[in-house]
Formats: C-alpha cells, sequence, structure tokens
C-alpha cells in the first residue's frame, strides 16, 4: 500500500493510486476542517538520497471525505482512510464519517512531525495514544491502526496503542528534520523543518519494527524507506506483515512497486518457503 | 564557488528533486505584463527540454513554478508575470541574489523531425514559447507561431528572445494591433486554410479548450498551467479534475484526447 500523504486527497488520486498495482490505498490525513497546509516549499529531495517535506496536514476536509472512500471501493481496492486530529473528538468525528463512507480500515495518524497539535504532538506522549486509539476502536467495527512516529517512547506508545484496541501498528511515520539552503543561509521548508523520509530512514524503521515485534509480537505495517525488494524484505524479517511505499512512488511508481513485489516472490522461493507470512520477523529467531 | 560537484547526491539517483543554488544574472522588464529573470545554476543542472519547468524557489518567500523560456548550457531564463507575493519578490531579487531550483520537472515534448507546426500562444503561455520554438528548430521543423493578447503593450519583441521563427501572427482582443481577436479564432483560420503535422498550444484553459475543438483530427498537444506544490507527484495539488493525470509530473503537455474532460470542465 501507498504511504499516506502520498495523493489520497481527491477521487481522482485514488484512481491514481490504484494503476501503481497497489494492494490498498491509504488516503491523505483527514481533518475535520478542511486545511490548506503550509506555502512552497512543502517537498524537496536531500543530498543523502531521502526526502523531506512539511506539508501541513493539507486536506480538503471530512465533507470530502466520502467520495474518496467510495472511489477506492469502487475500484475493488481496500481502502485505508487515515484520520488526523487535535483533539479526540476530532478523531471520532473523522473516523465516524469514515466508517459510514464504508473505509475497510483506520489508520490513525499520531505520528505526524511538523504539524503543531497534531500527529506526534498528540503520539508521542503514550497515555495519549492509549487515549485516542481506546475512542476510535470503541465506535469502529473495523480494525483501527495507529501509525506512530519516531520519538524516544515508541516501544511504550505502541503498547498503549495495543491495549487501547488497535488491531495493528504502522510504523513508522517521517522523522523530524531540517535543511538550510547555504547560500541564502535561509532554511529552505516554509514551515522551517518537517518530516525526513526515504533510504536515510530505512534502518531506523527496521530498528522500531524489530524493538516493537520483539515485545509484543503485533501486526505490523512496515513503512519508511521501502524502494526495492531487499529494503522491503528487511522490514519483514523484522516483524512487518504489510508494507508501504511513498518516497520512491516519485519515480516511476507502477515499476517500483512491480519490482518489489517481483523480488519479493523470488527471495522467498529462494529461501526455500512456501508463503511471505513465513517470514514476518524471522530475525528474530536465534 | 563553482560547479564543484557539492550537489551530488551520495546514494546516486537524480538531481530533479533537489533544490539547487542558482544565482541571479539579471531581471528585466519585457513588456507591461511580462518580465524575465536569468539565473545562474551554481552546480550540475540536468539540460531542460520544452516545456519542462522549475519550482523556482526565492528564499524564505515562495517557491514558484516557471516554465524555462531559455537554457544556454549555462544560464537559464524564464519569463514571469507578477502575480502574487511570490512572483513580486521575484520581480525585486537583483543581479547576485540566489534562488533555489528544483527541476528540470514535467515530461519533454517529443516532436516528430521536420514537422510542419503551428505554435498557438495565448496570454502568460508566453513563457514557454521560446524554448519550444528554439526546439522545432533544432528538429528541423517549420513553423509559425500566433501570439494573442488582450492589449498591444502585452507584447515584446519576441523574435529577440526566439530563433527560428518564420512568422508571428499577433492577435489583440481589443484590436489595436494585428488580428482582431482571439489567439483562438486565428488558429482557426490558419488551421482551416493550411495543413499542419503538429499544433501546439500554451495559455489559459479557455482557449485551449476552443484549440482542442478546432483542430479535431490534428496531431494537437496543449501546455497547461495547475496549482503545483511540491513538483514530484507526492502531494497531488496539480490533479487535473476528471483525469487521473498530475501536470507535475505527467505535464504540462497533454495531447486533447488526455484532458478534455479537464478542458470541458
Amino acid at each position: 500500500m501507498n504511504a499516506s500523504g502520498v495523493l489520497g486527497a481527491l477521487p481522482e488520486h485514488v484512481v491514481r493510486l490504484a494503476s501503481y498495482g497497489l494492494a490498498a490505498v491509504v488516503t491523505k490525513t483527514f481533518t475535520e476542517k478542511p486545511r490548506e497546509g503550509y506555502g512552497p516549499p512543502i517537498i524537496l529531495r536531500l543530498r543523502n538520497g531521502g526526502y523531506i517535506n512539511a506539508v501541513g496536514l493539507a486536506n480538503p476536509g471530512v465533507e470530502s471525505l466520502p467520495q474518496v472512500v467510495r472511489k477506492g471501493k469502487e475500484l475493488g481496492l481496500v481502502t485505508i482512510v487515515s484520520v488526523g486530529g487535535s483533539s479526540l473528538d476530532e478523531f471520532v468525528k473523522v473516523s465516524t464519517t469514515a466508517l459510514e463512507a464504508g473505509a475497510d480500515m483506520i489508520e490513525l495518524n499520531l505520528g505526524c512531525p511538523h504539524t503543531k497539535g497534531y500527529g506526534l504532538d498528540v503520539g508521542s506522549d503514550p497515555a495519549n495514544v492509549y487515549e485516542v486509539v481506546k475512542a476510535v476502536s470503541s465506535v469502529s467495527r473495523v480494525p483501527v491502526i495507529a501509525k506512530l512516529g519516531f520519538s524516544d517512547n515508541y516501544v511504550k506508545s505502541s503498547g498503549k496503542a495495543l491495549e487501547g484496541g488497535a488491531r495493528a501498528l504502522t510504523l513508522i511515520n517521517t522523522v523530524r528534520a531540517m535543511v538550510i539552503d547555504v547560500y541564502s543561509a535561509k532554511p529552505i521548508l516554509t514551515n522551517v523543518f518537517g518530516g525526513m523520509s526515504g533510504p536515510p530512514i530505512h534502518p531506523i524503521a527496521v530498528k522500531v519494527v524489530y524493538d516493537v515485534y520483539r515485545e509484543y509480537e503485533p501486526e505490523i505495517v512496515g513503512v519508511g524507506g521501502v524502494t526495492d525488494w531487499v529494503s522491503a524484505a528487511e522490514l519483514i524479517l523484522a516483524g512487518a506483515k504489510a508494507l508501504q511505499v511513498g518516497s520512491a512512488l516519485t519515480a516511476k511508481p507502477r515499476e517500483v512497486v512491480n519490482s518489489i513485489l517481483e523480488g519479493l516472490r523470488e527471495w522467498v522461493a529462494e529461501l526455500g518457503y512456501e508463503r511471505i507470512e513465513d517470514l514476518v520477523g524471522l530475525a528474530h529467531k536465534r | 564557488m563553482g560547479k564543484s560537484g557539492f550537489l551530488r547526491l551520495s546514494g546516486g539517483g537524480s538531481h530533479e528533486h533537489l533544490v539547487m543554488p542558482a544565482k541571479v544574472y539579471s531581471n528585466n522588464v519585457l513588456s507591461s505584463r511580462f518580465r524575465m529573470i536569468k539565473v545562474k545554476p551554481l552546480s550540475d543542472l540536468r539540460v531542460p527540454e520544452p516545456p519542462q519547468f522549475f519550482m523556482v524557489w526565492v528564499p524564505g518567500v515562495d517557491e514558484i513554478p516557471l516554465s524555462v523560456a531559455d537554457y544556454d548550457g549555462e544560464v537559464l531564463s524564464f519569463i514571469y508575470e507578477v502575480k502574487g507575493a511570490g512572483t513580486g519578490a521575484l520581480s525585486r531579487l537583483g543581479p547576485g541574489s540566489y534562488v533555489g531550483l528544483k527541476g528540470p520537472l514535467g515530461r519533454p515534448l517529443n516532436v516528430v523531425e521536420g514537422s510542419s507546426a503551428l505554435l498557438v500562444v495565448g496570454g502568460s503561455g508566453v513563457a514557454p514559447t521560446p524554448y519550444i520554438t528554439k526546439y522545432l528548430a533544432s528538429r528541423g521543423c517549420r513553423f509559425e507561431v500566433v501570439w494573442g493578447v488582450k492589449k498591444r503593450g502585452e507584447l515584446f519583441n519576441l523574435g529577440s528572445v526566439m530563433s527560428g521563427v518564420e512568422y508571428i501572427h499577433v492577435a489583440t482582443e481589443d484590436c489595436s494591433i494585428g488580428y482582431c481577436g482571439l489567439a483562438s479564432e486565428l488558429a482557426r483560420e490558419l488551421v482551416g486554410r493550411y495543413r499542419y503535422d503538429l499544433i501546439i498550444g500554451v495559455g489559459p484553459k479557455g482557449m485551449l479548450k476552443s484549440l482542442c475543438e478546432v483542430t479535431s483530427g490534428v496531431n494537437t498537444y496543449v501546455v497547461l498551467e495547475a496549482m503545483v506544490k511540491c513538483g514530484v507527484g507526492l502531494c497531488g495539488s496539480c490533479a487535473l479534475p476528471n483525469t487521473d493525470k498530475l501536470l507535475c509530473v505527467d505535464g504540462p503537455a497533454f495531447k486533447c484526447g488526455e484532458v478534455m474532460h479537464y478542458l470541458r470542465t
């Protein structure tokens, strides 16, 4: 599936994501009211091969959500709605709309690192994670996934999310970062700082997935620097059962998705396994 | 500091999504409506092909999508119009100021060598025109240009920034000079009279819609404008309604058939 934040705000975006060959689509994070987000620059590539972004949770608001979900369903895709909120009430309201529209799963955005009052501002406190997940899980008849960011508390936050009723965890969101232009001596992102994604955060994602799997053995959606089958396979061995791709979709997305799937198939066969599930968390076996 | 390799990526891959530093070389008025800024990239640049564009970062202010008006291997030129805070700040940058460049973005045109072409330009569509004509000339194409503006004052000597143009038909909406009417109306007359292998339209949506309608059956490309925010195909702000196209990665040039549903909205 795509990582939330890659398109997914309009029905047209869902049509496009469907053409990438993904098994499921994740919408852009929806909030109750429309958000314009930050002005450009909002996304750029870094010299280290990663990307940095501060989009500011731009989305057309919950009123536009049903048509996005319906488009996903119409195309036969598992449709996961990313839900944002700055209060319990907002998380519940947006989730309720998602459920009424027919979402197959809800992914709670508890890890966005650059929008004040949202994401990591909520999700870095394990007690908040518990409250939000519990509130949404109690009204949801579909699986609720908690997407967490990279913070000192990630193991504890993961535990609290599971305790609150999360059926799975998406690990990890982008990692707070910053880039400065050395000629104009100014930060490049309009928001000054943002979240880093792509290959530079992959080893961090592997470590987080590994640690959380070791602690709780939950269902994990691995995300962070998946660009090819090897980076995907590492996350699977660390404990991820599903994968999301974000930054890598900036270049030839159909080919990227296809080569990951083909590579994984060959890898499973090469290791002598029949099902990829048998390789989930295999790196923990001694 | 010159092209020192400062911006080489450690992990390989493409440069187009980096924000690369460039130094303003000149920034002048062309007409009552248009200005031209020339910048010198401070690191290696992938050679742009028309109608590709750059996201031009005015440090601390805004990042603006601008089509390439020319590139001579060293200096990159952009024709622009002051419309808001970002382009306003851009217009105040003097020689020696720094900007950032993300690009070239979008897909190049792919024109068969030796084609005969009609280029129909309206309003801010003039921005990529010199680079398109340079490309057509390099492909051995014969071509004519229709340039439509609202009034005479918007015109400038297009020939001075363009190469290889055989003839420029000027159209003004206030009838102050040249053909009296819209660029698309003049184009309709020309298409009725002559045969072109290829028609390229650059300008406002209404003009492009008419152009697609009056040239049905001919190979027509339209170069569109949309709200581009990220330029790399992730944020989706340049999605063309009623299509699955993103202007920043699939465009800005499209065949009429690909975007007709959008042009009609």
